[in-house]
């Protein structure tokens, strides 16, 4: 599956421009993590790759045939975590699921239930009413009913949100699984989500992509440009990103992000951390 | 203070819900149940239709409406979980009372807007008898103060609580206890209150008091359950009783709820409206006590001054005996049970009295023991707010400056237990009213004005002979009427003049009594020389006695005189109402029986016809009367249910009794008539049958059953049933 | 479709507010049947179409509130946050919306079926009467193209803005209050008590002038027509904010 997105741009009806001119690519097989500080874009990149929004300018194709045509054929093989949503509560979570099977045409639905049932740990809860769910669980009913059906695409905007580090790491494992034959797009604030399983990063900001690459490749760029030293003045840190300030016995130790490390910084190894805020807070700054 | 500062706030998220304003929006239009659905005042004033009814409804609606809401404010947090975050920021004590307050000022908004919106409405409704003050005290009170007892019940409810479905439960329970059975308890219906009839002609100041106790006594109660809700919110992790400790630890907390449940108490326990009189009405022992011996009745004065403004009575009485035992005597006096009886003298000594705790028929007992002197004057002062018996029908003892009813021993002491001197009891009474209101003795006694005073006020003096007697005065027109030989005295509210002119009430007078006492009689009631006729405010019926007749305002309103049943216009309708002195008042009927159309309507409506037919003609009669009566009758015909009897007979009792009585109104206002006039012709035409009425008029009453029957009737016209079938 | 179909009658009809809803209707049905058609209209027999068909009328502002109320399963809220993942979903929106209709119509239907059934009880009780078939009629005319306007029309209304749907639902108390003419009498109730009386005939059968039935007619083709219109609605490009059902 490939899906194309040429020049697109979205304006929403109250003038905020949300994307600007955004050009991607992306193919199975991978998993590819989508990183951007608040109101970046993210969300309404996945809803317009989902078509639930039409962009004002540009073209999304899916393998070649442009959005509006291939609606359908998209959410056959689509499944879709948003941010944000509701369910179902009056319905048990097998009911619910049931539901969302038929919405999605699945010729065995029974067994497509139960294996997302118990992709996502839900088994004591399959016959309870949703309204019962805690938050964790209420999110991995979001999960599974992506899940139904193995689709060849998955969108998750946010998936982890609300769970335990437990349940996170599971869920890593288990997008990181499901990407080895599919397109996997995965939105969130989490570095740690995506430095451990994803094998292409698209940092956005400001509705524009500022990086697409290896995880790697975003590491690279901020080599040279991460050091530590002991804390000064206020005055003497200006220009530097500061992205972690420990306590200890013989004082306060920073780490920070620069353009132009200060002479009295000692150069360390960047983290995929460093580089993403390397990278945000150098745009900021333009 | 911290309150103060977030009020602003949750007012503002209060109305920026839509749930809040749906349910302001279904409040205000909340009153248009009085209308159609839910009227629990019976009169049918037009104030008590169109304002009282509408003004209970809507705080029925209003109360119920706004408890909901309070229940889901409060659940609202917790559901969403927001209490958590507003918790650790601010005591929820003072969140709840935020709320309290915020939910308190909707309640006021909406009262307000209630009160805008149903203005015009109202005024339109009610036409020339509406007042501002009637208005603005119904919704205030009837309407108005049911939205906060609401929210501090439900609110109370959910604080004790913590559950929103358990205390919709609770809360639509204590509401419903209020609608059944606590529904003609005046001081327990906290929601729907005890308010049978507003006066349209007069002032309902007694009735607006009454229920203001009520409210206020609830308001006490309710805040106090409030304020021990409160100290149960739980706090620390903490159940009911152990947040309860801690909240306690305030002291002025407690103090204040223990307070407000006191008041509350206090105020149901001390109410000074409704007397405690033996619910028992066959008992009768004040009528048993036997006459003091030796001691017979001379005269006695009174001097009455009510205070308008108060609603209470001070007096002044006077009683001269003749006490040939030579002993002391203990003499046995009704007083009103709201009265206080002090400074009790013989011969200007005090001497020793005792009212007893037993009240019948309204009145306590007064005991004095006079000594043993020929002549003996007994002087005593009373005063106090006038008490009723019936909670039901309260409004009877209004008193203002528009109206008063003074009866018997609430105008002053009555004597139960002397016998009459030669004179029977001779009395002299004097009252003290604003120069606004005429006095008017219910018997054939005239009141003059006696003295003019300095505070605006009027003496004035009449002479009785009773040893009760009844005084009504208020803001009248009087219209002296010549009238079947004697000067009727047609005396009605100043409010009402606007409709009675309408109605043309003067020539209406006139030609019923020329009319009635020309075919019919006088009536037993008239003195010979003069009738009062006196308009009552809204009592449930008229009544007579020598010289003076009522008649109840609500068989007046512009409702009633429009009523197409009675008469084709109002002056008919009027015709019609004083037509009931002769069938009705001055001939009584028993209670109707919903299988028989004889009542005192048939021959009411009848004689208004006859009197339509001499005032207007022939054809203008037989079009308004015959044919309507006809086209009711044919329609009455053709239900269903006279057709095929059978069916009403499968009926549960109940149902077939519901029926019957739909059906009956027709009977009785309209084949009853028809069957009359049927009886006209088959005994020989209008002549003949006004000897007939004539004669069942002025027939001799059997007092076991001074009741005219159809039978009577049917014999007087030398019919029978089966003649007078319309078929 | 037969699934979601399901799935859609247990949201709606299995929860408090239907039974909430049932319970008022039946308590309402009683007052009235009890109350007014006891009495039989126009001289007529309380089990007479025309006596039946007064009860109906007064019935259907209270359908007509339920049927809306459906709806709001729809619009409301957390319906319309759920809509994200059914959005997602590749079943044409035209079936499902067809789905989610037909259990708002059999939703209407079970109210309105209930109410009937209620008369049935009241005059099995009362008249041990059961010529149920000749009420068939009556019925049909006076509750179908209401009941199918409402959802037709709240539909339509719910889509543009979902508070639409409760300022749509008193209008037939506005009709109600309103002297419409005779070809409009159907609409709130005034048919039955005056139209059998110029038949001049005791106890007449049930017939329908041409007017009333073209009116009736009218308004079901409105109904029918606004709820074919949706169901053949394509997607609705929903921007962020926007409702939808």
């Amino acid at each position: 599956m490939q899906l194309n997105i040429q020049h697109v741009s979205m304006t929403y009806p109250n003038g905020k421009q949300a994307l600007k001119d955004l050009d991607l690519e992306l193919k199975t097989p991978s998993l590819i993590g989508l990183l951007g500080p608040n109101g970046a874009g993210k969300s309404t990149l996945m809803k317009l790759l989902v078509a639930a929004l039409m962009p004002t300018a540009g073209s999304i194709l899916v393998d070649g045939e442009p959005l509006p045509k291939a609606d359908r054929r998209l959410k056959a093989q689509l499944g879709y975590l948003p941010q944000d949503f509701g369910l179902f509560d009056e319905l048990t979570v097998t009911e619910f699921l049931d539901y969302m099977a038929a919405l999605k045409g699945l010729p065995d639905p029974k067994a497509a239930i139960r294996a997302v049932v118990r992709a996502v740990n839900l088994e004591e809860k399959a016959r309870s009413r949703i309204r019962t769910l805690s938050g964790g669980q209420r999110q991995r009913v979001g999960i599974a009913q992506a899940l139904l059906g193995d689709p060849p695409l998955l969108i998750f905007d946010e998936p982890t949100v609300g769970l335990d580090p437990e349940e996170r790491i599971h869920f890593r494992n288990l997008f990181s699984r499901a990407a080895q034959d599919r397109l996997v797009l995965l939105s969130t604030h989490i570095i740690e989500d995506v430095q451990s399983v994803c094998d292409c990063l698209v940092v956005m900001d400001h509705g524009q992509v500022l990086f697409t690459g290896t995880p790697e490749e975003l590491i690279r760029s901020a080599q040279g440009h991460v050091g530590v030293f002991w804390e000064r003045e206020e005055a003497q840190e200006a220009g530097l990103h500061i992205t972690a300030r420990v306590n200890t016995s013989q004082g306060v130790r920073c780490r920070a992000v620069a353009d132009q490390l200060p002479p009295y910084a000692q150069a360390e190894e960047p983290t995929l951390e460093d580089a993403y805020l390397y990278l945000t807070s150098r745009e900021a700054v333009q | 203070m911290k309150m103060l500062r977030l009020f602003p706030l949750e007012l503002r998220r209060l109305l920026q819900s839509r749930l809040t304003w749906l349910i302001l929006l279904l409040t205000v239009l909340s009153p248009v149940l009085g209308l159609v659905l839910y009227k629990p005042a019976t009169s049918t004033t037009m104030l008590s239709m169109y304002l009282a009814n509408p003004a209970i409804a809507g705080g029925v609606a209003g109360a119920i409406l706004f408890g909901l809401v309070a229940i889901f404010e409060l659940d609202r947090a917790r559901r969403s979980r927001v209490d958590i975050l507003t918790d650790a920021v601010v005591s929820p004590l003072t969140t709840a009372l935020t709320r309290l307050l915020a939910l308190l000022t909707a309640a006021v908004l909406t009262a307000g807007l209630t009160m805008l919106v149903w203005l015009p409405i109202s005024a339109g409704l009610i036409g020339s008898v509406f007042t501002g003050a009637n208005y603005v005290l119904a919704y205030l009170l009837l309407m108005g103060l049911a939205l906060p007892l609401g929210i501090l019940a439900a609110a109370a409810a959910y604080q004790f609580t913590r559950r929103a479905d358990l205390s919709i439960v609770l809360f639509i329970a204590f509401c419903a206890l209020s609608l059944t059975v606590w529904a003609d308890d005046w001081q327990l219906c906290w929601l729907n209150p005890c308010v049978w009839a507003l006066s349209d002609d007069f002032s309902n100041f007694r009735v607006f008091r009454s229920v203001a106790w009520m409210r206020l006594t609830w308001l006490a109660a309710l805040a106090g359950a409030w304020t021990v809700s409160y100290l149960c919110i739980r706090q620390y992790g903490k159940g009911i009783f152990g947040s309860l400790a801690r909240s306690v630890r305030r002291v002025y907390r407690p103090v204040i709820a223990a307070a407000l449940l006191a008041c509350s108490v206090t105020a149901y326990a001390a109410q000074p409206f409704i007397d405690h009189s033996n619910p028992d009405l066959t008992v009768m022992s004040f009528y048993e006590i036997p006459y003091a011996e030796g001691v017979t009745f001379l005269s006695r004065s009174a001097q009455v001054f009510p205070d308008t403004s108060a609603g209470t009575v001070t007096g002044r009485a006077s009683y001269q005996f003749q006490n040939t035992s030579g002993q002391e005597q203990s003499i046995f006096f009704g007083v009103n049970p709201g009265y206080t009886i002090s400074n009790v003298k013989a011969n200007g000594a005090d001497v020793p009295f005792t009212v007893s705790g037993y009240q019948e028929y309204n009145e306590a007992r007064l005991e004095v023991t006079i000594p043993a002197e020929e002549e003996v004057e007994l002087t005593m002062e009373y005063s106090g707010f006038p008490q009723e018996s019936l909670p039901t029908m309260q409004g009877g003892k209004e008193l203002s400056g528009e109206y008063l009813c003074l009866e018997n021993s609430a105008l002053s002491p009555r004597v139960m237990n002397v016998m009459p001197g030669e004179e029977g009891y001779p009395a002299v009474i004097e009252v003290t009213l604003p120069e606004t209101m005429i006095a008017i003795p219910f018997s054939s006694s005239q009141a003059e004005v006696i003295s003019e005073n300095a505070d605006g006020t009027r003496t004035w003096r009449y002479e009785h002979n009773g040893a009760g007697g009844i005084l009504y005065a208020g803001d009248y027109v009087r219209e002296d009427i010549e009238a079947g030989g004697m000067t009727i005295q047609f005396y009605y509210g100043r409010k009402h003049q606007a409709v009675m002119e309408e109605a043309g009430a003067v020539e209406a007078v006139k030609a019923v009594v020329d009319y009635c006492t020309e075919h019919y009689g006088t009536l037993s009631f008239g003195s010979g020389e003069t009738l009062k006729l006196i308009q009552s405010r809204v009592a449930g019926g008229g009544y007579a006695v020598g010289g003076a007749s009522l008649l109840d305002e609500a068989d007046f309103t512009i409702a009633n005189l429009g009523d197409a049943d009675k008469g084709a216009i109002p002056g008919e309708v009027f015709i019609h109402e004083l037509v009931h002195q002769w069938w009705g008042l001055g001939n009584m009927f028993d209670t109707v029986d919903p299988t028989s159309p004889w009542s005192s309507e048939g021959l009411t409506v009848y004689t208004t016809y006859r009197i339509v037919k001499e005032l207007y003609g022939e054809a203008y009669a037989q079009e308004h009367y015959v044919d309507q009566w006809r086209q009711a009758v044919d329609d009455y015909y053709l239900n269903f249910y006279v057709r095929n009897p059978e069916y009403l007979e499968v009926l549960p009792e109940a149902v077939q009794l519901g029926i019957s009585n739909s059906l009956s109104s027709v009977r009785r206002y309209s084949e009853m008539p028809l069957k009359i006039l049927k009886a006209e012709q088959l005994a020989g035409g209008e002549e003949a049958m006004d000897q007939i009425l004539k004669g069942l008029f002025n027939r001799e009453l059997d007092p076991m059953y001074p009741y005219l029957t159809y039978q009577e009737f049917l014999d007087a016209c030398h019919l029978t049933e089966e003649e007078l079938d319309l078929g | 479709m037969g699934k979601i179909f399901r799935y859609e009658c247990k949201r709606l009809l299995w929860n408090k507010f239907f039974f909430g809803l049932l319970l008022v209707s039946l308590f309402y049905g009683w007052q009235v049947l009890s109350g007014v058609t006891i009495l039989g209209v126009s001289h007529t027999a309380p089990f007479s179409p025309w006596s039946f068909g007064d009860y109906l009328c007064r019935m259907v502002p209270l359908l007509w509130i339920g049927a809306l109320f459906f709806l709001t399963f729809f619009t409301s809220g957390r319906a319309r946050r759920a809509a994200v993942l059914t959005d997602a979903a590749p079943m044409p929106p035209r079936r499902y919306a067809l789905a989610r209709c037909a259990a708002a119509l059999a939703g209407t239907a079970l109210l309105a079926l209930a109410c009937l059934g209620e008369a049935a009880v009241f005059y099995g009780w009362y008249f041990k009467w059961y010529h149920w078939s000749t009420l068939l009629l009556p019925a049909l005319v006076t509750l179908t193209p209401p009941l199918v306007f409402a959802l037709g029309s709240g539909w339509l209304l719910g889509r543009l803005r979902p508070w639409l749907i409760y300022v749509w639902m008193p209008v037939p108390f506005a009709l109600a209050a309103l002297p419409l003419p005779e070809a409009l009498g159907l609409w709130n109730g005034s048919f039955f008590t005056r139209y059998p009386l110029t038949l001049e005939a005791l106890d007449p059968a049930f017939s329908l002038p041409p007017a009333a039935a073209a009116a009736q007619c009218v308004l079901l083709a409105a109904g029918a027509a606004l709820l074919a219109a949706r169901a053949r609605q394509g997607r609705i490009r929903r921007q962020a904010g926007e409702a939808g059902i």
